[in-house]
């Protein structure tokens, strides 16, 4: 890491000596208008993976918990598959699924819907979700798993004075479940959040080693990618890399603030959540 | 004494491990290539020097210039001699270039005369000479003789682009195109028409009129289903194989000659003897020069590293697997591209059927096309201009998502904004 942040201070010549240029490459950026813009799709990368991930965790880990015994062993196993994947693999076997004509996704999902085969990869309007999609399909089972072992912790008191006072199943799951789960969400949403930020390989192997199509997939990592590799500019490619750990530090401070502020309260403090609300 | 023993057999081994010679480095990126290579040391070690000691390390396409630019920059075991593409060569024409300048020995060897002196501007720059290219790259019509003949085409039915096209309208269906497209078809059909992305002096765009009329071209080839996008809009992936070549999506592929003797040979083994090539159709307006039946599209070639300890014997070694008659005939034998080194294209083993082209004489076809070949030149924006077409910008057309002229108005201002430039306002 120190020799990656001397480079960043360091001129972009590719061979021969190199000058001091100090803060350069980093006072470059604000005005690297694919900089900004690969930043931007990062956060929505990020934004839209968390908003996808965790509702389905959240209810594979509740339909896991009313499994049969016999089933729910095999379930966490494949559910746990795509997790362990090397995402090198994943990406290449995801080629298939969003293959243009003969794709897993066109032939299961828009041919019987009678809707034309959609172009997973290249439709710049498709790019994001199709690289959140491969996130979804990666961790929803991992994260489910987290989910489960969360909601046992859940003390059965709580859903059974609930359920005494009247609550509904909406209701408990709004007023106990969630508020109960928390600091689990926060933890698997840092987790989350910072497997999406540093995402490459499934964008490398899906849309080559810049963004696809007018840069609708154009990541941080992959940007900073580029610029070492095809611009040549590793000085200018390593101050993109340590210019994201001040954006990394404060939102892994924020998800973790907020775990530690909904501590109180839920069954990780020690004291029942409020039911008033139910 | 067992000290005495263990220091003595430490300092033996020592002495032997440092008077055996280092190898000379030689970096390719295909298995065909390191094949290939390897052969050769063997045949330059038993022909010209029993000293040479050489290895070869076969890297991805894509990958080997990516781990190239990490040994060059940190001076961590470089090769001594890479077989570099043209493209990812220019990357390193912006500072100060880490190839061995070989004008003035190129000047003093048959390679000199010998090597087809259109292929020489891709290592060239600014009048020196950095590498030796290895192919003359012409580009064919890659075609399926077996659906030719079943919709009862015929090569001299496709002598024009508008007749191709006209074909192309009556035999196309919602899964099978005349032709399958790909980003580098853009800077073929330029270069057939005499035109490029870059002038002499490396400056980009210099006729954008006729960039966009080309590449407007290709755009109309797929909103007419003539011709079909593969993803990630590439004809050098193994899903292409895969998928459109295996489910005959596609008549035809345009694609120099190690396309077809390299990635063709390679990846379609389920159409052996099926697939045969022709000469480009040509272009008849009045814009395009030359009435050319060919075009080009990237090389390989052989560049030796500056601060290798080796130069001289780097040098010898390129030297003659370039002027080798035999090594010339093996490239093309062995299923890797056409020799731009003119005396071999007399020998008669070039001119041998290929079985695997359904006995075609391939040799004869590249050796009439190749002196028409189009002059290459070379430029330091060459791969920011080939990454941001294949990239971002193709697909964008293709997609209606931009026209031609837009395309090349965002890759100019994206050149301009990495010279430094400012942002233009809206």
């Amino acid at each position: 890491m120190a020799l990656g942040f001397i480079l960043s201070l360091r001129s972009d010549e590719l061979f021969g000596d190199t000058s001091f240029v100090g803060m350069e490459h980093y006072l470059q950026l604000p005005r690297d208008s694919r900089f900004l813009h690969a930043l931007s799709n990062t956060i929505i990368y990020c934004g839209l993976s968390l908003v996808l991930i965790l509702p389905a965790a959240l209810a594979l880990a509740h339909l896991l918990r009313r499994a049969p015994d016999r089933l729910r062993g095999p379930l966490q196993f494949f559910l746990l598959l795509p997790g362990l994947t090397p995402p090198l693999v994943l990406a290449l076997l995801y080629l298939l699924v969003f293959n243009g004509p003969h794709g897993i996704l066109n032939a299961v999902m828009m041919k019987p819907l009678g809707l034309p085969n959609a172009d997973w990869i290249r439709d710049p309007r498709l790019i994001k979700i199709s690289l959140a999609m491969l996130q979804l399909w990666r961790w929803s089972g991992f994260i489910a798993l987290i989910f489960q072992a969360g909601l046992e912790g859940v003390p059965r008191a709580y859903f059974d004075t609930a359920k005494t006072e009247g609550a509904t199943a909406w209701k408990l799951f709004l007023h106990v479940t969630l508020p109960s789960l928390k600091p689990v969400t926060a933890f698997v949403a840092a987790f989350l959040f910072l497997d999406a930020f540093v995402l490459f390989e499934g964008a490398y192997v899906l849309l080559g080693n810049s963004g696809g199509t007018l840069d609708a997939g154009l990541l941080l990592v992959s940007y900073s990618y580029y610029t070492a590799f095809t611009l040549g500019n590793f000085g200018s490619a390593a101050a993109m890399a340590f210019a994201s750990l001040p954006l990394i530090m404060f939102a892994l401070w924020l998800l973790l603030r907020t775990a530690g502020n909904t501590q109180r309260g839920t069954v990780f403090s020690g004291k029942p959540p409020r039911l008033e609300a139910v | 004494m067992k000290a005495n023993t263990l220091l003595r057999s430490l300092l033996l081994f020592a002495g032997a491990a440092l008077a055996v010679p280092k190898p000379l480095q030689i970096w390719v990126s295909s298995q065909a290539d390191l094949k290939y290579y390897e052969k050769m040391i063997g045949v330059y070690k038993q022909k010209i020097d029993t000293g040479f000691h050489a290895e070869v390390k076969a890297f991805g396409f894509m990958e080997m210039p990516d781990k190239l630019a990490i040994a060059i920059k940190s001076g961590i075991n470089p090769p001594d001699i890479v077989q570099f593409d043209e493209i990812f060569f220019s990357l390193y024409l912006k500072g100060n270039i880490p190839f061995v300048d070989l004008t003035d020995r190129l000047a003093k060897s048959p390679l000199g005369t010998g090597i087809l002196k259109q292929r020489m501007g891709l290592f060239t720059w600014k009048d020196r000479i950095y590498g030796v290219p290895q192919s003359v790259s012409s580009v064919v019509l890659w075609y399926r003789d077996d659906i030719f003949k079943e919709l009862g085409i015929m090569p001299k039915d496709l002598e024009t682009w508008d007749k191709f096209d006209a074909v192309g309208m009556k035999v196309k269906t919602a899964t099978r195109g005349m032709i399958a497209l790909d980003w580098s078809y853009v800077g073929i059909l330029l270069r057939q028409r005499g035109y490029d992305f870059y002038g002499a002096d490396g400056k980009p765009f210099p006729d954008s009129a006729i960039i966009a009329q080309t590449w407007q071209r290709v755009a109309d080839w797929s909103k007419n289903g003539i011709g079909l996008l593969p993803d990630r809009s590439s004809i050098f992936e193994p899903e292409f194989f895969n998928s459109y070549v295996a489910n005959n999506g596609v008549l035809s592929v345009m694609g120099p000659d190690w396309y077809g003797l390299d990635m063709i040979q390679n990846f379609d083994q389920a159409h052996k003897g099926k697939w045969r090539a022709m000469a480009l159709p040509t272009w008849t307006d009045s814009l395009s020069h030359g009435n050319k039946k060919t075009s080009s599209f990237s090389g390989q070639g052989l560049v030796i590293f500056k601060k290798s300890r080796k130069v001289e014997n780097c040098w010898k070694f390129v030297e003659w697997v370039n002027s080798d008659i035999d090594a010339n005939v093996d490239r093309f034998i062995g299923g890797n591209c056409f020799p731009p080194y003119q005396p071999a294209w007399s020998d008669m083993r070039l001119s041998q059927p290929f079985a695997y082209f359904g006995n075609q004489n391939l040799g004869q076809l590249f050796a009439e096309l190749a002196p028409t070949a189009p002059f290459t030149a070379q430029s330091p924006l060459n791969a920011v201009i080939v990454n941001f077409m294949r990239e971002q910008y193709f697909g964008a057309v293709i997609h209606n998502s931009s026209t031609p002229e837009q395309a090349l108005g965002g890759i100019k201002e994206q050149i301009n904004l990495m010279m430094g430039g400012k942002k233009k306002k809206p």
